[in-house]
């Protein structure tokens, strides 16, 4: 082997063991584990017994539809937040950039938890800070989780808002990235400023709308901290997500084997999904 | 030259082995140990101490017993009881759970004791056994060992905020015998609810304090299980009329919103802020609206009124009973430590420190000799009051109470919300839980 050869695979190496310590080995117990009717203390082989049992669970297929219900309204409301604020901010001088950058990344940086509490005393129908202004102006106690789908919206508002700060940052740095002739030769062509976001811009900054849509999607298929904080899954399971229903087979019922498989279809569904985001956006790309 | 230098290294090796051998033996008297202690909640407000916040009276008995014992180390972690199961579940899981833990025996700490997790506890009490209520300790009993030692518990009750029912005109609705029949109950929410001011509150948004709830339930007469235990029988005709009345209640305005989503602690909250006339909780609340209303974080017009829970004409009360916190404690492979961690639990439990921490709480000892003087007449005279009358046993006993608690509180959320009828989420919490601790 050559010796820089050999150099690249020691550095490479310590990642490599990170990866496959914390990544691969937990991946491959969890495929195992799935197979097992596993408790604190035992474990019995029961092949593809909690794949049948989860597919039989009513509160499973909600947490199903309900993740996907998440994914379909969050995706969208962010890209298109995203890139619209990015759009708009273009055109900023650089310190003016630099000071929406700072607000809409602040979300980013706060910890959940703190975001989630926060929200959590806004919603608050009988003393939050909604309900307060919503007396204000005249419509009286607003009780957002007195149902599941406004209590859906409203979860998915609060994700959007944490959301929105990397993409925005990621969008505004790949429009910079748009060499300038482009939209040159287009004004003497006679286009106008849509005209050229959409002919322009939307085109050469598909590489990192791909990497936006791929990771949102990851990220919303996890969501877990605001509703365990804010909805507790209702009401009536109503919020509650595939990962919240693993965290509550897993540490709250104590059974790691139906955990295990849930957390098993959860890769699958997201593979799948990322699979087809490429498939379907790079194309686009090139 | 080389002489000296073998001699130099020679002697260097032999002070290096005498004080490798004196720092051993000096380690082997006084073995350094550190006691990882998880405490679920966290006590305050203690008589004669300075103990503002949750957890303080756990931190400071720590630092004393530190002090008794120099060479131990106490790690004393406040953990909220929503989050407390799910830690040491996860904790156990992993092989690392916590030395001592301080949490609900019967709710949660059994369950551990049944699986083997826990140290006996029989050499604490064995020296004054006499002194401890034979009650208090069967709850922490599993085949004749004790692996938990409760230090409390409370029955639940209802306030009164009075002031609300006199500005109302209706404080000469308040019965001397502290009991309201249901239609009594409605006739005073009625009076009071505005819009701005409720009746009373709700809350479902998890298994805390589902007790309360569980009280209402039962307020037609109904019974929650059977004689035997074996299964759930809420959803009998009383309990259907039980939670069909909630429901009525929440339809007619007198519910504090958003009952579906309110925590307990919110519902204490609104009762503080003087927004909700009645109130079903527990005695501790003398003393958190007390301390509230003097760290300014109350109404300070509040005047409390206890109550025994509402019942259906002709139906007498039962109460439900929670507050069972004590400590346990789990494996352990050194023998000093085990020993040292006994010694911390019987420091813990000691008849001055149980005594304080139930005058504190307004709670019922675990211990004859931790009886306290209650001066507040208001406070004397509902305690007696409630301990006139049967405690409902909800099957705390039960390996799987605690999961039935997680298929519990959902159902009252889709009754809350109509999205079941009182029935139907009766009919289904049964089901799953006979299910469950029948399997």
């Amino acid at each position: 082997m050559k010796r820089d050869t050999l150099w690249g695979y020691l550095f490479v190496v310590p990642n490599l063991l990170l990866v496959l310590t914390f990544l691969i080995y937990p991946l491959l117990q969890a495929f195992r584990l799935s197979l097992f009717d596993a408790g604190l203390y035992s474990q019995t082989f029961v092949g593809l017994e909690n794949y049948r049992e989860i597919f039989r669970d009513d509160v499973f297929l909600i947490s199903l539809k309900n993740t996907f219900y998440f994914v379909i309204l969050i995706v969208p409301a962010v890209i298109v937040t995203a890139l619209t604020f990015a759009a708009l901010m273009q055109g900023f001088k650089q310190r003016t950039k630099a000071v929406y950058r700072l607000i809409f990344y602040l979300p980013v940086v706060m910890t959940p938890v703190v975001l989630s509490m926060i929200w959590r005393y806004m919603f608050n129908p009988s003393y939050g800070l909604v309900t307060y202004f919503a007396e204000l102006l005249g419509f009286g106690m607003v009780d957002f989780f007195s149902s599941q789908t406004s209590a859906l919206l409203a979860l998915s508002f609060v994700v959007v808002i944490w959301m929105l700060g990397q993409p925005i940052i990621l969008f505004l740095s790949a429009i910079d990235g748009v060499p300038p002739e482009l939209y040159e030769a287009a004004k003497i062509d006679g286009a106008n400023s849509l005209q050229a976001f959409f002919r322009i811009t939307l085109p050469m900054i598909m590489h990192a709308t791909l990497l936006i849509t791929v990771t949102s999607t990851i990220s919303v298929f996890q969501i877990f901290v605001v509703i365990h904080l804010i909805s507790g899954g209702g009401p009536y399971h109503g919020t509650e997500s595939l990962v919240y229903t693993i965290y509550n087979t897993a540490f709250v019922s104590l059974e790691f084997g139906k955990a295990s498989a849930q957390s098993v279809v959860l890769f699958g569904i997201v593979a799948v999904v990322a699979a087809i985001q490429f498939r379907l956006m790079k194309p686009s790309m090139n | 030259m080389y002489r000296k230098c073998l001699k130099m290294t020679g002697i260097l090796l032999l002070a290096a082995l005498f004080t490798t051998v004196a720092w051993s033996s000096v380690q082997a008297e006084e073995p350094q140990i550190t006691i990882d202690f998880w405490v679920g909640g966290g006590n305050r407000h203690i008589p004669g101490y300075d103990t503002p916040n949750h957890g303080d009276w756990e931190r400071l008995l720590a630092r004393e017993f530190e002090k008794l014992h120099p060479n131990v180390k106490i790690n004393v972690e406040i953990i909220s009881f929503s989050d407390i199961e799910q830690k040491v579940n996860v904790a156990v899981a992993g092989q690392n759970p916590p030395d001592i833990l301080y949490d609900n025996i019967p709710n949660r700490v059994m369950r551990h004791a049944r699986n083997g997790e826990l140290e006996p506890l029989d050499a604490v009490v064995s020296a004054d056994r006499d002194d401890w209520k034979e009650d208090f300790l069967a709850m922490g009993t599993h085949n004749g060992v004790l692996y938990g030692l409760p230090l409390s518990s409370t029955p639940t009750m209802m306030f009164v905020n009075k002031t609300i029912l006199e500005r109302k005109g209706v404080a000469h609705l308040l019965p001397e015998d502290r009991h309201w029949t249901w239609e009594e109950w409605e006739e005073v929410m009625a009076a009071v609810s505005d819009g701005r001011i409720y009746g009373t509150a709700f809350h479902a948004l998890n298994e805390q304090a589902d007790q309360l709830m569980v009280c209402h339930l039962v307020g037609a007469g109904s019974a929650w299980l059977s004689d035997d235990l074996t299964e759930f029988v809420i959803n009998s005709p009383e309990g259907f009329e039980a939670l069909e009345f909630m429901v009525s209640l929440i339809e007619k305005g007198y519910v504090a919103p958003g009952p579906a989503s309110m925590a307990p602690g919110d519902a204490l909250e609104l009762f503080q802020q003087g927004r909700v006339a009645t109130l079903q909780y527990v005695p501790a609340v003398y003393e958190r609206v007390a301390a509230a209303i003097e760290a300014g974080a109350a109404d300070p017009t509040i005047q409390l009124y206890g109550m025994l829970p509402p019942t259906k004409e002709d139906v007498a009360p039962r109460l439900t009973v929670t507050g069972e916190e004590g400590y346990a404690l789990f494996k352990q492979d050194d023998p000093y430590k085990k020993e040292i961690c006994l010694e911390f639990i019987e420091f813990l439990a000691s008849p001055e420190h149980v005594r304080l921490l139930n005058q504190a709480t307004v709670k019922i000892p675990a211990r004859y000799s931790a009886t306290y003087e209650i001066e507040d007449p208001e406070i004397s005279t509902m305690m007696g009051k409630l301990a006139e009358y049967p405690v409902l046993d909800i099957g705390k006993s039960l390996e799987k109470y605690a999961d039935t608690r997680q298929l519990f509180y959902p159902e009252m959320q889709a009754a809350f919300l109509g999205l079941k009828t009182p029935q139907e989420a009766l009919d289904s919490f049964v089901s799953k839980a006979n299910e469950l601790i029948q399997k």
